[in-house]
């Protein structure tokens, strides 16, 4: 089992880095200063990657396998402290931009806000997969009848409850990390606002490179909110469903719910789809070249004496 | 149209002192409208290589003099001078210095300094209040 994740994973991030390497070397950069800060981007992307991946395959293998069993909490926070190291690689990587040379220096006095640079929809989905996050880990934890349990009520005075189930116990780290992600993702977006504008291309090539760099920001951020929801989901649902199914052998037998087991199920299916989506989301390429620098027109200028 | 800054590392003129001249003067001949937004001081001094407290100074100067505004949220915004009379006449004779300038084939710097002396001849007179 664990060979098998340690070559899965070992594929992945390989792939992902071929990749990666391949994207750097297709772009056509305008000048030397292009190609350095290409070069950067590609390095940054590669280290996050890593640290992302190793992560989630983390998460995901502990779950799979149960290493961590009795430690769930740390599996329901592994996701997010893959994507917190995910971001920080990719604020490291920007705060240290390779910055002008020379004696002499020019910038264009152009404002550059945070909203112009991220795609607008992907930065709606990654906000709203956060804030649905936070509302199911909520939801669980009002749902749920003790720290780690939930109960369905047989008849008066008779209750049937089974756990293990993601109430407070699992839903206050959640919540705390994902916070923390989230304000995470959203300093970083201001760091690609404000790195360095790369020397000697055109105001079109160095916003298409930040736009690309918070790209994958916000790709890597919305993976880890969709995976930790859909985690949470799927443990939710399971244990509603059982719930609902009940105990029909023994002494203390207890009835189905129907309801119990649509909703149980309806959960499990709403996980499953959202790790699907989250994955797309992560990994289908979008149609964003780098405008060509031989037919960009280059912008009238004005210069102060 | 991009508006550009320069800043030359070696050059005697402090750097914020560059900074604030050279936005000054796009603001006089126009090419900074009021109402217009100045990137932030951690942006610009990013792409200039630069230290931000440098460009939070030249900030300081262009706002002692009434040139742009602050604003929390909003940023730094261009409050550009209205075009009067009273300063038509300045205007044109600076112009026109300039225009001389080049025909003469006289340096940036050298104009400058003919414009120093011509105000240093005529004495001080009614400083503006800068920022201490």
């Amino acid at each position: 089992m664990s060979a098998v994740l340690i070559g899965l994973s070992l594929l992945i991030v390989g792939g992902a880095l071929g990749l990666l390497w391949w994207d750097q070397r297709r772009t056509v950069a305008p000048n030397d200063a292009a190609r350095r800060a290409l070069r950067h981007a590609a390095y940054t992307s590669a280290v996050a990657l890593a640290c992302l991946a190793g992560g989630l395959l983390a998460a995901v293998g502990a779950g799979l396998s149960g290493v961590l069993g009795g430690m769930g909490r740390l599996v329901a926070v592994l996701p997010a402290a893959a994507g917190a190291l995910f971001i920080v690689a990719h604020a490291i990587g920007d705060l240290t931009w390779p910055g002008p040379q020379g004696r002499q220096r020019e910038a264009d006095l152009e404002v550059r806000t945070v909203s112009e640079l991220t795609p607008t929809g992907l930065a709606r989905w990654t906000w709203t997969m956060g804030a649905l996050l936070v509302v199911a880990t909520v939801a669980f934890g009002l749902a749920a009848s003790g720290p780690r349990t939930i109960s369905r009520v047989l008849e008066v005075g008779q209750t049937y409850t089974l756990g293990s189930f993601p109430g407070w116990w699992f839903g206050v780290p959640v919540l705390i990390s994902t916070i923390a992600v989230a304000l995470a993702c959203a300093a970083t977006l201001r760091v690609i606002a404000a790195r360095p504008a790369v020397v000697g291309t055109s105001s079109d090539w160095d916003r298409w490179l930040r736009r690309r760099s918070a790209r994958r920001v916000l790709r890597g951020s919305q993976l880890v909110a969709c995976m930790t929801l859909a985690g949470m989901s799927q443990f939710a649902g399971t244990t509603v469903r059982s719930l609902g199914l009940g105990d029909t052998s023994g002494f203390y037998a207890t009835s189905v719910s129907p309801g119990y087991v649509a909703v149980g199920t309806i959960i499990n299916w709403l996980a499953i789809h959202i790790l699907v989506a989250g994955t797309l989301v992560a990994l289908v390429p979008v149609r964003d070249h780098a405008p060509d620098p031989e037919t960009v027109v280059p912008s009238t200028e004005r210069v102060a004496p | 149209m991009s508006v550009r800054v320069r800043i030359d590392l070696d050059s005697p003129t402090p750097q914020y002192e560059q900074v604030r001249a050279q936005i000054a003067a796009l603001v006089s001949a126009g090419d900074l409208d009021d109402g217009d937004r100045l990137p932030t001081v951690r942006a610009l001094a990013n792409d200039l290589g630069i230290a931000p407290g440098t460009i939070a100074r030249a900030y300081q100067e262009l706002e002692a003099a009434g040139l742009v505004v602050s604003r929390r949220r909003i940023g730094t915004l261009v409050t550009a001078p209205p075009r009067t009379l009273v300063t038509k006449a300045p205007r044109d004779a600076a112009a026109h210095l300039a225009a001389l300038a080049r025909v003469q084939g006289l340096t940036d710097q050298e104009a400058h300094d003919l414009l120093a002396a011509a105000l240093l001849q005529h004495g001080r007179t009614a400083q503006p209040e800068v920022a201490q």
